[in-house]
């Protein structure tokens, strides 16, 4: 029986593909070139995301009865003009003091009916960012491109919906407490902090002050999501929320990459979307085009997962028998599931539901 | 969407139902087995509606073959379903598919009183899959342009119109009416909601000649035809047309709407098919109730006094909206269940990653501890709300009488023991009277409840041949005593007798497999009561897997505060209605200590 577990993608040298594309209901164009290289910063795509109206009903604007006719005359603009702020939409007569409408904002004149004018308020353009280095390798439509790039990649449990691009460096060993004045101020500047600690208000509060570039932590109480969410700094967890320490895997990939140019996309998980907070660290590709990881695969034997529930949660630990019959767990709940060895060595039994594949190549390789 | 005509019935087989739940996708086999419509098979894998699969097929597939390798019986050729029985039983004559996962449908919702058409509007929307992102109503202070940019802002799914009793309020409907021409008429054709009016019916003609030519309209029966009259069922049909619909866009459940016989119809409408049949079977005055616990939503379907209602509530439920549940509820009603120290931060941490991780499962006592405190919650909470509309029933604290209770739902399907699960509903229900509790334990009712439009003969024998599993009669008293609460003879039908003491505040089972009666004798304690009588009765009891519940916790059932307390009392409810815990025929009344309370005190010197 093939069973198909969830990915949590944790590989050290894959061709990784994202794509980026404007919200829904943005219509936009595309602002790169297929084969072209970006930075993390570069714009890709840029949109104009639907605007507000506003309902101008003249006769009380021109100062008329409510129900006094409008003569089409005395309209000065045709419905899909675009109007400045303050430019004359509609003026009865001639003279400075003539009775007029003028434009609120800059704006299109959306729809013109018999005793209203409905304007389409100008909209504000936005741009997204390429969020990682790389090739355009595809350019779908006007709203979304492909970027190419080779690396490792860490799929993260949680990001506060920013993105930043720098070299990581890891916090010291006793907290970044132990730095003091100037050597607080200076080490961790335009840099991406490494900590294998769960965050807590006095990191980030530091985070904030030192010009972080952004953050790399385990996890983070719930408590402080909000403070989280409002710093204006990527922040990515790599296990979720209380105090969990940082997977062996996920940090000796870290440890084995410091001081390379690595890419936090923080997207915040939503309910409804399957896009999941990123780690990307550029690698040189060598000779040959890595392949992609594998993110639908059956569960197989001698494979290399994570453990998604205490009392294993975010330990590591390779396939080393499937079974047919459901097995008891801790609390006395039976479930279908699989052997799973450690790094420890001990041989742990995980439900299938709490299997995470790496993406990796059943051998362990990518 | 009427039941089909019986002469086709012939034609039909086998039977193929899938549910798109928002983790899993399951699927059950029905087929004729000497001529009657038996459950053969049933298997599950993940939903893969989202990226970078985005095709609910795939997990279709998957769990066809999952269910070929246990019968031995084929349902794919080149990656696509047979449909159509062939001669060698490969295929199925019929498939049916319901979902209620994936993305709800973004509704406005347009009305006159908030009270009145608004509120019937609200239930309404409670049958199909829906985020509620805007009112408009009478008393709406915005101006017309803050509501049109409103709806605007939201890009609704669907604007569902209501108000206006029949031959009533006409002005301010049209009035509320041009609101909404002017909103979807100001969005690009292709991005038009689609508009539904269950409002006052002498405005039907006018709604069509304003909207019909702008988007797609649907109209439906007033579900306010009168101050004093609610009638919900033909908006309840539309939206669920409308439902079908909106999935049938939906790129993940394209093919999946080509093959099924009735489109993807939404899962909580099964419940309300099966609610409605089994709430015909039950004498005047009762009542039947189907509570689904999901990850997404928890659905609770009714049949109250022969009057089918149906609630869903999408910001509960135990994975994708932990969070959103414990919100709700409050984080101190979760602690309330624990019989380890938490703090409210440890439990919306457990929630956050359970909404990270929502198709994961409980392996530690202390998570399960918490999958059942929201379990209980949720369902007390979803109960709530749907009790608001059930007619002619007091709102009180208490249920009215309901026989039987059936769960749903992977949590309660797939707990430790039937008996935990039928604790649970006692814990969170907490019934009065006697109550038969069932399972769902395959999740057949979503399948059952569509396969009725087409085969209802179908739905009636599967149920009447233990589709559902009978956990068992509860007793439980209502009001407070000290002491005793019960003193119980069961008389088996062997002729066999067995006496059981139960005291206040205590939970007891007494064994009585499915399919079987006794005949129960009880003396109350001075001051309880059963269905309105004292001191002593005498009951036939149905059995079931865990037999004859005996609640002696009392209504309103107090859970201690304490935590001393609740680490001594709760593991001893655990304990005495699992499978080891149960009070046989042949032994004392003592509680038997069971792997349960032992597996907690371990822990809890840990």
């Amino acid at each position: 029986m093939l069973v198909y577990p969830n990915a949590s993608l944790i590989v050290p040298m894959a061709t990784i593909r994202r794509e980026r594309r404007l919200p829904p209901d943005v219509t936009g164009k595309v602002l790169v070139r297929e084969s072209e290289q970006v930075d993390s910063n570069t714009p890709v795509l840029s949109g104009v995301p639907p605007s507000s109206y506003r309902i101008i009903p003249m006769s009380p604007a021109l100062g008329l009865k409510p129900t006094a006719a409008i003569d089409p005359e005395w309209i000065r603009v045709e419905q899909g003009d675009r109007a400045e702020a303050d430019q004359i939409l509609v003026q009865i007569g001639k003279g400075r003091r003539a009775p007029r409408i003028a434009a609120p904002v800059n704006c299109i004149v959306s729809r013109i009916e018999p005793d209203r004018l409905i304007l389409q308020v100008d909209p504000e353009e936005i741009r997204v960012l390429a969020t990682m280095p790389g090739t355009v390798s595809a350019i779908r439509g006007t709203t979304a491109v492909q970027i190419e790039s080779y690396g490792a990649l860490i799929q993260c449990a949680w990001g506060n919906g920013r993105s930043g691009f720098g070299v990581y460096k890891e916090e010291p060993e006793g907290g970044l407490q132990t730095l003091a004045g100037e050597t607080l101020l200076t080490t961790f500047r335009h840099q991406i902090l490494l900590t294998v600690n769960p965050l807590t208000t006095q990191i980030l509060e530091i985070a904030r002050q030192q010009e972080v570039v952004g953050i790399i932590a385990p996890s983070l109480s719930s408590d402080l999501r909000a403070l989280a969410l409002s710093i204006p700094l990527p922040i990515v967890l790599t296990e979720g929320f209380g105090a969990q320490q940082m997977s062996e895997i996920v940090y000796n990939l870290l440890r084995d990459n410091l001081g390379r140019q690595t890419a936090l996309d923080g997207t915040e998980p939503s309910r409804w979307s399957s896009e999941r907070p990123e780690i990307y660290i550029q690698l040189p590709r060598g000779s040959g085009m890595p392949p992609q990881p594998v993110t639908d695969q059956p569960l197989m034997v001698g494979m290399m997962v994570r453990l998604a529930r205490n009392p294993q949660a975010g330990m590591m630990g390779r396939v080393k028998r499937i079974l047919d019959a459901p097995q008891a767990v801790e609390n006395g709940l039976r479930m279908a599931g699989a052997d799973v060895q450690l790094a420890n060595g001990q041989t742990v039994f995980a439900p299938f539901a709490n299997i995470e594949i790496l993406g990796r190549a059943p051998d362990g390789r990518v | 969407m009427a039941f089909e005509d019986q002469s086709q019935r012939q034609a039909v087989h086998s039977i193929l139902a899938a549910d798109f739940g928002s983790v899993n996708t399951r699927v059950v086999l029905l087929d004729l087995v000497d001529g009657q419509y038996r459950l053969v098979s049933r298997a599950q894998n993940l939903t893969t509606a989202a990226p970078p699969i985005g095709d609910v097929t795939v997990g279709l597939l998957r769990a066809l073959t999952q269910m070929s390798s246990l019968i031995g019986r084929n349902f794919i050729s080149r990656d696509h379903l047979i449909i159509g029985e062939q001669s060698d039983r490969s295929g199925t004559d019929l498939f049916i598919a319901t979902a209620s996962g994936g993305r709800p449908m973004r509704a406005v919702l347009v009305g006159l009183m908030p009270d009145v058409s608004l509120a019937s509007g609200r239930r309404a929307l409670g049958s199909i899959y829906v985020d509620l992102t805007d009112v408009l109503s009478l008393g709406d202070i915005r101006t017309q342009e803050e509501q049109v940019n409103a709806i605007l802002r939201t890009r609704p799914d669907l604007i569902f119109v209501v108000g206006g009793t029949d031959n009533g309020a006409e002005d301010s409907m049209l009035a509320l009416l041009n609101t909404v021409k002017l909103a979807v008429t100001l969005l690009p054709v292709g991005g038009r909601p689609v508009v539904l009016y269950a409002g006052n019916e002498a405005l039907q003609g006018q709604v069509k000649a304003m909207l019909d030519s702008e988007v797609r309209l649907f109209i439906a029966g007033n579900v306010r035809p009168s101050l004093e009259e609610e009638k919900l069922g033909s908006a309840q049909l539309e939206l669920a047309l409308v439902y079908g619909s909106y999935k049938s866009v939906n790129p993940a459940f394209k093919e999946v709407q080509g093959l099924s016989h009735l489109g993807v119809l939404p899962t909580a409408n099964s419940y309300s098919v099966v609610m409605r049949y089994l709430g015909e079977l039950v004498e005047s005055g009762m009542g039947v109730m189907c509570v689904d616990v999901g990850s997404s939503t928890v659905t609770v379907a009714a049949a109250i006094r022969k009057k089918p209602y149906i609630s869903i509530r999408p910001d509960l439920g135990l994975g994708h909206s932990a969070v959103s549940s414990i919100e709700q509820v409050g984080v101190e009603n979760i602690i309330r269940w624990l019989t380890f120290v938490a703090k409210p931060g440890d439990v919306m941490d457990y929630a956050w990653n359970k909404s990270l991780h929502p198709g994961t499962v409980p392996q530690t006592v202390e998570d399960l501890e918490m999958e059942y405190a929201l379990t209980r919650e949720l369902i007390r909470a979803a109960v709530k709300t749907s009790r608001q509309a059930w007619q002619g029933v007091p709102n009180s604290d208490l249920l009215p009488p309901l026989r039987p209770i059936i769960g749903a739902g992977a949590v309660l399907a797939q707990s430790l023991d039937p008996g935990i699960s039928a604790m649970l509903l006692l814990d969170a229900l907490q019934p009065t009277g006697v109550t038969e509790l069932k399972l769902d334990p395959y999740g057949i009712i979503p399948a059952l409840g569509s396969i009725a439009y087409l085969q209802p003969l179908a739905m009636v024998q599967v149920l009447e041949s233990g589709g559902l599993l009978d956990l068992g009669t509860a007793i439980c008293p209502e009001g407070r005593t000290t002491g005793m609460a019960m003193e119980v003879t069961v008389k088996y039908a062997s002729g066999r007798t067995v006496k059981r003491s139960v005291p206040v505040g205590a939970l007891q089972t007494i064994d009585l497999p499915s399919g079987q009666k006794a005949t129960l004798t009880l003396t109350l304690g001075r001051g309880l009561t059963l269905n309105g009588r004292r001191g002593t009765l005498t009951l036939n009891v149905e059995g079931g897997a865990s037999g004859i519940i005996l609640d002696g916790r009392g209504r309103p059932m107090t859970i201690p505060m304490d935590i001393a307390r609740r680490k001594e009392v709760i593991p001893r409810w655990y304990a005495a209605v699992r499978s080891g815990g149960r009070v046989s025929d042949s032994t004392d009344s003592t509680i038997m200590p069971s792997r349960t309370s032992k597996e907690f005190s371990a822990k809890e010197k840990a």
